[in-house]
């Protein structure tokens, strides 16, 4: 195709150029300079899709979350830094949703005591992580299998809660979003083992989504889940 | 809660590739696999009549090889002894590389190290290799029945090879073996009922499952195996329809184990068993290697299929298929190795280099591929037939061509018949790293007089440009765009090609390079229509 585009637009302008129609043109030099960039090499970004769930028990009854069905999406770019064969660090920013599914039990006291069909919370974040990979194995221009630790930072730009009851099959569906009783940062150690593309993520959260002196008890800190690394070389 | 059962099953279907993936293991003790090199063969008998098949023997003496060379002897039962009460098990022993492949580890490998027998232990990982299709929708493409009738005809009429099928040159007595990811349907399709019914698939071997079956898994070897001595009805698909075949499956469908180890394993036991010719459709890239280890001396399936040749055994290899990958491009490995023939696909429709047909030359500036042919073909599949495409189908094509050859000539050597079948070549002596030599010509060995071939065109030099200006004979400016193509490349002091290109002519001034960009002792070398001559920069 690359050739077949290159004869069309030289064949375009050979007439008016220098009446020449290339349809190949291989320069040998450029392929003998070794690249820098690439998934094994110095240098190299990435994009990344994650999904998961929200595990762990709250810090008291008032804030259970429903298990299986809180969970959590990420999106995002990642740089990587080689330093050896086996070691490397980098960078990554990524947009994350976490959707905290609550339980609709008596001992219920997040957001309110009322009971509904269905309540969650919502925090839509930008983050930025700093990690450190160790690689095992000879591989070649390739990711190949890993383990990343790291930490990253999270900006919650928005929060809303959504409480959602059914009256006679009709859905009454009430959203507040803005409560200033949720953190704007947050925090998470995290821990990451994949086989090139395919990886594993757990995540602990360093601090609580619930601002100091709010009276709820503190959802569930970790998070496991799956990542899709999407590797163009 | 619609999406809770859509995340389990992403969670366990990971969960379930993260362990095919990580395990390798299922099949295999824990631990790595290794390669320990033993120092010598002391002691060890060997008696080259008990051991290989006559036809061995025949292309050893052919070869001016010693039959007892110590690198058929066995490997030192004793060694293979000491170090199997170190290590948890041990895989193969290799007379070839002189060593064991074991599975310890790091802790026994240490103490294997220190064994004075043992002059080194090299770590395999698991890998993953590519069948050299170009991908796998191209394997079931779906071309209309006129172009497949087209191209099951010309796919050996390309290369003449009708001339041999004609005069029944067509392998008989040539034994060729196959490296690949399966045979399925090859034992019942009608394609391959001649070598069947006479016999003439002499060795079968599962490499991985360590069966005498190969007829099942992956069916690239199927299409492979069809290129070479398949029919469709009366129609040959490739070259070799009167030869015998050894069969070995050394490629897994999920590719994630050992398939260097099985590819050494089965160039012994091809060697073993007298084979003539190998062919191997299969290459390893980026997941292992970096483009600037494909030297031919880094990987361990290189320096097998090297040793192959020494045997004197023909190595046909497939190029690879990264050629319109920006991050690859370069030939694969086993098609890096020193000594063997290594073939790049061509485009049935253009007659120019298939895109994705991997490009010369080697890390260390070896000439690589070293001739072209169709890489798109009709093949059998498992009951059927397909038109697949990549450099896996060129290499048996040429593989099934060198058997011919080898029947007409059973005097030549392996590195006879590669240099015979460069000189046969299309473009020959002209060469570039995407075309090679061109597209063998199987009138080359019929007509033994080459006619030379009258000038073409002329370099003509101005004050600021060297032109190639056609003869007017031979410029058929009314001809439609693409039927005359002049080929040229640049070298530099050392007679290294630094640039080529392929041009349309569609007039009597076909090229022109301005004088600014070449060098001193630079070289323009050119050929069009059967001539190629050549200007130095002075």
């Amino acid at each position: 195709m690359k050739y077949l585009i290159g004869f069309i637009l030289i064949s375009l302008c050979a007439t008016q150029v220098n009446a020449q129609r290339i349809i190949i043109h291989e320069d040998v030099r450029e392929r003998e300079e070794v690249s820098e960039y690439g998934p094994n090499r110095k240098h190299y970004i990435h994009t990344f899709v994650g999904w998961g769930f929200i595990a762990g028990n709250p810090a008291g009854p008032g804030s259970e979350i429903i298990a299986g069905r809180s969970n959590s999406f990420e999106a995002g770019a990642r740089y990587k830094r080689k330093l050896t064969h086996n070691f490397s660090f980098g960078i990554e920013v990524s947009y994350a949703r976490n959707s905290f599914h609550i339980k609709q039990s008596s001992e219920k006291t997040f957001p309110d005591r009322r009971l509904y069909n269905s309540q969650v919370l919502i925090l839509s974040n930008l983050s930025s992580g700093i990690y450190k990979r160790i690689n095992y194995g000879r591989r070649g221009n390739y990711i190949g299998k890993f383990t990343d630790i790291g930490i990253n930072s999270n900006w919650v730009y928005r929060n809303r809660i959504t409480s959602i009851n059914y009256d006679k099959h009709v859905e009454i569906k009430e959203t507040i979003s803005g409560h200033d009783f949720i953190n704007t940062s947050i925090y998470n150690a995290f821990i990451r083992v994949g086989f090139n593309n395919l990886v594993f993520k757990g995540s602990y959260r360093l601090n609580d989504i619930f601002e100091s002196g709010s009276w709820y008890d503190e959802l569930p800190k970790y998070y496991i889940g799956i990542e899709l690394g999407i590797h163009p070389l | 809660m619609k999406r809770v059962p859509l995340l389990i099953f992403l969670l366990l279907f990971s969960i379930k590739f993260l362990l095919v993936s990580f395990s390798a293991k299922s099949p295999y003790p824990d631990n790595d696999l290794y390669l320990v090199y033993f120092t010598d063969k002391k002691g060890v008998d060997f008696n080259p009549y008990e051991y290989f098949h006559p036809k061995a023997i025949d292309r050893r003496l052919k070869n001016n090889i010693d039959l007892y060379d110590i690198t058929d002897f066995p490997v030192n039962e004793s060694y293979i002894d000491k170090v199997s009460l170190i290590v948890d098990s041990v895989s193969y022993a290799t007379r070839w590389l002189n060593g064991l492949f074991v599975y310890a580890a790091k802790e026994q490998v240490q103490a294997i190290k220190e064994l004075d027998f043992v002059k080194k232990a090299e770590k395999l990982t698991r890998q993953k290799s590519l069948p050299a299709a170009a991908d796998k929708k191209s394997l079931i493409s779906n071309t209309d029945i006129s172009e497949q009738r087209w191209l099951m005809k010309h796919q050996t009429k390309h290369l003449n090879g009708h001339e041999f099928y004609n005069r029944r040159i067509n392998g008989s007595g040539i034994r060729i073996a196959l490296f690949d990811a399966g045979f399925p349907g090859v034992n019942k399709h009608n394609a391959f009922k001649h070598l069947m019914k006479e016999r003439r698939i002499v060795a079968v071997w599962d490499f991985h499952k360590s069966l005498y079956d190969v007829f099942k898994d992956h069916v690239h070897g199927t299409n492979v195996l069809s290129a070479v001595g398949g029919y469709f009805d009366s129609i040959p698909l490739g070259l070799a329809t009167g030869a015998e075949f050894l069969l070995a499956r050394t490629e897994i469908r999920f590719e994630f184990y050992f398939e260097e180890k099985y590819w050494l394993a089965a160039a012994e036991w091809a060697d073993k068993n007298g084979a003539h010719i190998i062919n191997t459709s299969v290459g390893y890239t980026y997941h292992r290697y970096f483009p600037e280890q494909m030297d031919g001396k880094t990987s361990l399936v290189s320096k097998a299929a090297r040793m192959a040749a020494r045997k004197g055994i023909l190595v046909v290899a497939a190029a690879g298929n990264e050629g319109s990958k920006d991050e690859w491009q370069t030939i694969c490995t086993p098609a890096d190795a020193d000594s063997i023939l290594t073939v790049g696909a061509i485009n049935p429709n253009t007659m120019l280099v298939a895109d994705y047909s991997s490009k010369g030359p080697t890390a260390d500036k070896r000439k690589k591929p070293n001739v072209s042919a169709f890489g798109t073909v009709v093949a059998a599949g498992e009951t059927a037939y397909s038109t697949p495409s990549g450099t896996s189908f060129s290499s048996p094509l040429i593989a099934g061509f060198a058997a011919c050859i080898m029947q007409m000539h059973p005097d030549w050597t392996n590195i006879d018949v590669i240099e015979q079948i460069q000189k046969s070549a299309s473009l020959y002596p002209y060469y570039d790293y995407s075309h090679g030599y061109g597209i063998p010509n199987a009138n080359f060995f019929l007509n033994q007089q080459k006619i030379a071939k009258e000038p073409t065109f002329e370099f003509v030099i101005n004050d600021d440009s060297v032109d190639i200006i056609i003869d007017d004979d031979f410029s058929n400016i009314n001809k439609p765009m693409g039927s005359n193509i002049l080929y040229l490349h640049i070298t530099n002091n050392n007679d290294e090609i630094t640039e080529y290109f392929v041009v349309d002519v569609y007039q009597k001034k076909a090229f022109s390079i301005d004088l600014e960009k070449l060098k001193l002792n630079n070289k323009i070398r050119a050929h069009y229509m059967g001539y190629t001559s050549e200007i130095t920069i002075e």
